[in-house]
């Protein structure tokens, strides 16, 4: 049983291919954590998945899909608030949108314990506020498998730990990541299964078996022994 | 007082008012769009072409407000695909854009013959010579602002913030562009004639950044962005009445001095 899975998925670029042949499955209620190096398809195979960009091959989900970006918090005065971005993710229409999804709104925010912040501007939230706020987002349209690029960039060791007991929290609440990730220790830790990716899957399995120093030396290929930090 | 009392005796005048409020709404709504998305040398690069738009309607001898407004969405249309196609800066493409438009209108100026004071009207712009015409255009397409601003926010919030989010929403963020660029045209070619080719950017832009420096949200942003561009454009042509001086500048300085007080107001 599966709610995603890719056949054969290959994007190709006028420079030649992006990703080449992938295939594997993520299982329902689980954490399964995209890693390899800058450029090895990680994000165009999320939008791949999303439709975003064409491929070939076969890609199934059971169920919508949600996406959390690779979104820098804004810097510049953005007048948005948090109520208003969220709100805006709901998929519902109406053209007074914060007023109207309010409700659904601040409980998408108290899942991820923001509802205390909900007027305050997107661009005066830290960088962990604002991942978790982008969470909420994808949680008010219901959406039971979200789809997270790079999540815990900008965040400290703290942000990150918090982000990923909250993610802990939703696979628990039955939903299903797909997730980006270069915190290789901390995806040790939180995934229940590993994909190690460039352009091709170089490994999949559970966390300690995909990230072995034999399979992260062929994912990352150039990079000295022992270059992994802790993992290893 | 009484010398204003006196003025709005005269229809012009009216108009003029009408004008300056419809204008005041319209352009600052847009404009708040214009300015979360960067395109504020868009809009300038499509104004640069009402140069050769007039200067080829008189050569044609067609009627210069409706072949002007087609020419300006052409435009808009072209330089869109050129700014999605290529991978220079937004900015270089425009800037090539904005210059060649202004070379294109002299060099087909100098082939018309005679003097052609009706080019020099649409560079600088006449509020005072406002129509009941231009009037109705102009009200016509701030309905369809308005209503594409309504049908949009929610769209739009995503599309300004991170494009991606508003097209796994489903949301057609290709068609909201194109329809957004073809009223941001057709507006800075209704303005032109009120404002000039030169200043119509100012009256996108200058309410819809003051809006943006005082608001706490996206809403208020959309309510506060139309107000400060009535106030504007209503005190600018009274001052420009009382002074003696050329309306459309008046009514930018006006704007832009609530927009440099609301600096001194609001430091962030």
């Amino acid at each position: 049983m599966f709610v995603l899975s890719l056949k054969n998925v290959t994007v190709d670029r006028a420079g030649g291919p992006v990703l080449k042949d992938v295939s594997f499955t993520v299982q329902p209620g689980t954490l399964c954590a995209l890693v390899g190096p800058n450029g090895a398809g990680k994000t165009t195979l999320l939008k791949a998945v999303l439709g975003l960009v064409a491929y070939r091959g076969q890609i199934r989900a059971v169920g919508d899909l949600g996406y959390i970006p690779q979104a820098l918090r804004p810097t510049e005065p953005f007048p948005l608030t948090v109520l208003e971005l969220v709100a805006a993710g709901c998929p519902r229409r109406s053209w007074w949108w914060p007023a109207a999804f309010q409700g659904a709104s601040l409980a998408a925010l108290d899942q991820v314990g923001m509802a205390h912040l909900a007027q305050r501007p997107v661009g005066k939230l830290s960088g962990g506020e604002f991942q978790r706020v982008l969470l909420a987002h994808a949680l008010i349209a219901e959406r039971r498998i979200l789809l997270l690029d790079e999540p815990t960039t900008g965040l400290d060791s703290t942000g990150i730990d918090d982000l990923f007991e909250l993610l802990a929290r939703l696979r628990g609440d039955g939903v299903t990541m797909l997730m980006v990730c270069h915190e290789l220790s901390w995806v040790t830790r939180w995934a229940d299964w590993v994909v190690c990716l460039n352009q091709r899957v170089i490994a999949q399995g559970k966390p300690l078996v995909a990230l072995s120093a034999h399979n992260l030396a062929l994912a990352y290929p150039g990079r000295p022994p022992g270059g992994y930090g802790e993992l290893n | 007082m009484a010398n204003l009392i006196d003025l709005l005796q005269y229809p012009f005048m009216v108009r003029a008012l009408l004008g300056a409020v419809l204008l005041g709404v319209v352009c600052p709504l847009l404009g708040t769009l214009v300015i979360l998305k960067r395109m504020a040398f868009f809009a300038d690069a499509v104004a640069h072409f009402a140069l050769p738009g007039v200067v080829l309607a008189l050569g044609l001898g067609w009627s210069v407000g409706g072949f002007l407004t087609g020419f300006c969405m052409a435009a808009a249309l072209v330089i869109l695909w050129v700014k999605n196609q290529t991978a220079q800066a937004a900015d270089t493409v425009l800037g090539v854009f904005s210059a060649t438009a202004i070379a294109l209108g002299v060099v087909l100026l100098s082939w018309l013959p005679g003097y052609q004071g009706q080019v020099w009207a649409f560079l600088f712009g006449d509020i005072l010579a406002v129509g009941w015409v231009d009037l109705g255009v102009l009200l016509g397409l701030g309905g369809l602002v308005v209503a594409f601003m309504i049908f949009t926010l929610q769209a739009q919030v995503l599309i300004n913030f991170q494009p991606d989010l508003a097209r796994v929403q489903g949301f057609a963020v290709g068609a909201i562009e194109i329809v957004f660029v073809l009223l941001l045209a057709g507006v800075v070619a209704t303005a032109i004639k009120l404002v000039g080719a030169l200043l119509v950017t100012a009256f996108l832009v200058i309410p819809a950044a003051l809006a943006r420096n005082v608001a706490k949200s996206y809403i208020q942003m959309l309510l506060i962005a139309p107000v400060v561009g009535v106030v504007g454009a209503v005190v600018g042509i009274v001052a420009s009445a009382v002074l003696n001086t050329p309306s459309g500048p008046m009514m930018v300085l006006v704007q832009a001095g609530l927009f440099l007080g609301s600096l001194v107001v609001v430091r962030k």
